[in-house]
């Protein structure tokens, strides 16, 4: 251990507030949220006290070492690979029987260990009372209290770290499992020891318990040892599920026997949470009331911003007069004020809504709601052959498909997991926002936050239908068992949600400056070519592009510049509505871009409809498919998001277009 | 209203029962009511005028009178649960208030966001905007529920489920 450096990691169980007391202690700010499985990859960041570097690692949550999921593989193997010097476990002192059961395998696995009683307030306002002297005295381990939201313990927490950093040796703990399960770890553990070439960071105790329990990960990792044919021919030679039961039994009858003398619990108090539960998750007003509420998020999110819209209108109305008066010669004038000032702003314009909607979702991650969501959806989920679970990353999805794909890792099962990541591009994200605020506000009116909500309830439904093909089809069995903690409620903080609605509301700026700055520039130069054509016609290069193209996309309703706005719109959904901005010549202004597609004789409420449909169901952007691809290891699984969504978006927008013709619309 | 100071000795589920009564009731009154006039407006047409509409300030909107006809619901599923002599119908009076509050709020900052287009941007569709247009009675009826909530705060504070069970026998 080098001096004057301290590697820790924190562990435990999911949504304890290890992520808050990793933001409190390096003064970071990543993505906290109340529900389980927000962090699910390790990060890290660093605190520098009292001359000592900290480098601190946020791991995934995990109940247990017997990792069954991506994200608890990772924490497991960080712990036993990169060895830290101390292993923090975050406790939530409001659940401390449970959380115990991961501090025993941790004692087991021989790593130092550091508790940290986090979330005192909440077991304190219930009536709990936890004794810390007694309970370090009874888990030989240092116990340190904090409620990381107020930083409260902060530096003492710091403080025994470095007290910790200096002893060398610390208290092995071994729970007994009886004399039948000890002759078995000790006969596993005589044979590994044989192989001089083993990895010696797994203690052989640790091996051989997890092996008696099934863990598949531990069986792989020792697969080409010489001695793996005898450990296996033990591991068969009893009942692999009655062990891994009465292991469990022993510890928690570890847990039990020191439990009472640590804490004293308030008996059966109805909390507000229970309360609350007892509505929220009734199960005839559940799925209502979740509904009502996104309706209520999406009226907002429309509604209160088209002041600010308007604002920012007024403002890029001046700004591109300014520059187009200043500018010479003219192809530059138009290069600036058709194509960046008309594409860009067309986006910009937005952020209103984007900043409102994030906030929102922001304060429905944070109360805890999201985890009750998706347990009102579980049911319906489980019919359909998808996880309950599934329904958090899509729900996640509603601001952006990226991260929602890869909350997807929490999902243990493989196939639960994979059919979540080939449907969250479904779910509308806020890029796709842009495109139903122009269009449900030209064509809606004040209906405008309800056909916007319709689109998100369309993207769910097209979802959970897609999910029940893929079951019966290319991913075919039966959703794993959901079980899932519910987080208590709580107020969300009024700066976490802030950051969260900045950090992903200047996302969405930063690509408007990059990535929909050179689509615009592109299709200006398109518009505007070959030399001497009329800007944005039917002749121009871009025009070519869209008659090429709209043959496949009339039955739709599309005419050709619809179609050059979706071809662009591959690469970013929000290009969809810059690319209108410049084959519209509307400017800067929105409400120019309005009136331009109200007098468009080819625009319709109808078609607007289909075109909405259309962009929110048709190929993920390449983000998304990137991460597809990523998270699958494969091209296939992506290729096939790609395809599959063209044609699902083409065949819904088709129901929606001629539907709507054959009834008089 | 004045509960407090029962909650130690024992709680009386009748006040609250009351008024999840008459909430209920009235919220789900004006739900039909702004369903009708919703209704009317998509099958009849924009000539279609609903008696009592003006006065009440009921708007033609279908989506909003589902929201109205739940907040009711609730309210009357606690009546019923509390009328069984289950206290945890107490539940559904706190959820009821709280929805009621939260689309309350929703309505009210819709309506500052019209506010700020008739008066600060001097947007042309808003000219006629006044205070009164964007009055409905998912704002007005929160009323009851927002004094509820202030004078009922204590009273949604956690307590034992044992003392529950015993104060109703």
């Amino acid at each position: 251990m080098e001096a004057g450096k301290i590697k820790i990691a924190l562990t435990g169980n999911p949504n304890v507030g290890k992520t808050t007391l990793f933001n409190a202690l390096t003064g970071s700010r990543q993505h906290v949220g109340n529900w389980p499985g927000v962090t699910v990859e390790k990060k890290s960041g660093s605190v520098s006290y009292k001359e000592y570097d900290i480098e601190v690692i946020d791991l995934p949550g995990t109940y247990s070492l017997t990792a069954y999921s991506m994200d608890e593989i990772v924490a497991r193997d960080f712990i036993i690979e990169e060895k830290p010097d101390i292993v923090i476990q975050v406790v939530d002192a409001s659940n401390l029987e449970r959380n115990l059961y991961l501090t025993t395998q941790l004692m087991e696995l021989g790593s130092k260990i550091l508790i940290v009683l986090n979330m005192c307030d909440i077991a304190e306002e219930r009536g709990d009372r936890i004794y810390i002297d007694k309970m370090q005295e009874l888990l030989a381990t240092p116990v340190i209290r904090t409620v990381a939201s107020q930083k409260e313990g902060i530096c003492d927490l710091l403080d025994k770290v470095i007290e910790q950093k200096e002893v060398q040796q610390h208290h092995g703990h071994e729970i007994g499992y009886g004399t039948e399960i000890e002759d078995r770890i000790l006969e596993i553990e005589k044979v590994l020891a044989e192989d001089e070439t083993r990895d010696t960071r797994y203690p052989l105790r640790w091996i051989s318990i997890r092996l008696l329990e099934g863990d598949s990960n531990v069986r792989e990792k020792i697969s080409k040892s010489p001695v793996y044919d005898r450990v296996i021919q033990i591991i068969d030679s009893i009942d692999q599920e009655e062990y891994e039961a009465e292991i469990a039994d022993k510890r928690y009858l570890a847990i039990n026997t020191v439990f009472p003398q640590m804490c004293t619990r308030a008996n059966g108090k109805l909390t507000k949470s229970d309360m609350i539960d007892r509505v929220l998750t009734n199960k005839y007003l559940g799925i209502p009331i979740f509904l009502a509420l996104m309706w209520g998020a999406f009226e907002l999110t429309f509604a209160f911003a088209t002041p600010f819209m308007d604002m920012i209108d007024l403002s890029a109305t001046w700004f591109a007069e300014y520059v187009s008066s200043s500018l010479q010669p003219a192809w530059l004038a138009s290069l600036v004020g058709d194509g960046i000032i008309g594409g860009v702003g067309a986006v910009l314009v937005f952020v209103p809504n984007i900043f409102i909607l994030f906030f929102l979702l922001s304060l429905l991650e944070g109360s805890g709601y999201l985890a009750r969501a998706a347990f009102i959806m579980d049911k319906l989920m489980y019919k359909i052959g998808m996880h309950g679970k599934s329904f958090i990353p899509m729900l996640m999805g509603f601001g952006c498909n990226v991260p929602a794909i890869m909350a997807a890792r929490s999902i243990e099962d493989e196939k639960d997991r994979l059919i979540t990541i080939l449907v969250v591009p479904f779910v509308s994200c806020g890029a796709r926002l842009p495109i139903y605020v122009l269009f449900a506000g030209t064509f809606f009116g004040r209906q405008a936050g309800t056909v916007i909500f319709g689109m998100y309830v369309l993207g769910i439904i097209i979802a959970i239908i897609s999910a029940k093909l893929l079951r019966a089809t290319v991913v075919k069995g039966k959703p794993a068992p959901f079980i899932m903690e519910l987080p208590p409620y709580r107020v969300p903080t009024l700066k976490t949600s802030l950051i969260h609605m900045w950090d992903n509301g200047f996302m969405y700026i930063k690509k408007a400056g990059t990535i929909i700055l050179v689509g615009v520039v592109v299709i200006w130069v398109l518009a505007s070519f070959p030399w001497g054509v009329q800007y944005g016609s039917e002749d121009s290069y871009v025009g070519s592009l869209g008659h090429a193209v709209a043959p496949l996309l009339k039955p739709l309703g599309f005419d050709w510049k619809i179609s050059v706005a979706l071809i662009f719109g591959l690469v970013a959904k929000e290009i969809v509505v810059a690319s209108m901005g410049v084959l519209y010549g509307a400017g800067e202004s929105s409400d120019v871009l309005s009136d331009r597609l109200i007098a468009d004789s080819g625009m319709t409420a109808l078609t607007s409809l289909s075109l909405m449909a259309f962009s929110l169901l048709y190929m993920p952007c390449v983000a998304t498919v990137g991460v597809i691809r990523k998270e699958t290891g494969s091209w296939k699984w992506a290729v096939f998001a790609i395809f599959y969504g063209i044609i699902v978006a083409w065949i819904t927008a088709f129901v929606i277009y001629q539907g709507g013709v054959l009834l008089g619309y | 209203m004045d509960i407090s100071g029962t909650v130690d000795e024992k709680p009386d589920t009748r006040l609250p029962m009351i008024f999840s009564l008459i909430c209920g009731f009235l919220y789900v009154i004006l739900g039909l009511l702004q369903m009708v006039a919703g209704a009317g407006r998509i099958l009849i047409g924009t000539d279609f005028v609903m008696p009592l509409s003006g006065i009440l300030f009921v708007p033609a909107d279908v989506i909003g009178s589902f929201v109205l006809l739940l907040i009711g619901t609730v309210f009357l599923y606690g009546v019923m649960e509390m009328r069984s002599g289950t206290y945890e119908g107490i539940s559904y009076a706190y959820v009821g208030i709280l929805l009621a509050l939260i689309f309350a709020v929703i309505y009210l900052l819709v309506s500052t966001g019209n506010m700020l287009e008739a008066y600060l941007l001097g947007n042309e569709e808003f000219a006629d905007w006044t205070l009164l247009s964007d009055m409905k009675p998912g704002i007005y009826l929160a009323i009851l529920p927002l004094f509820a909530y202030i004078k009922w705060k204590d009273f949604f504070e956690p307590t034992t489920e044992a003392s529950f069970r015993m104060d109703l026998k």
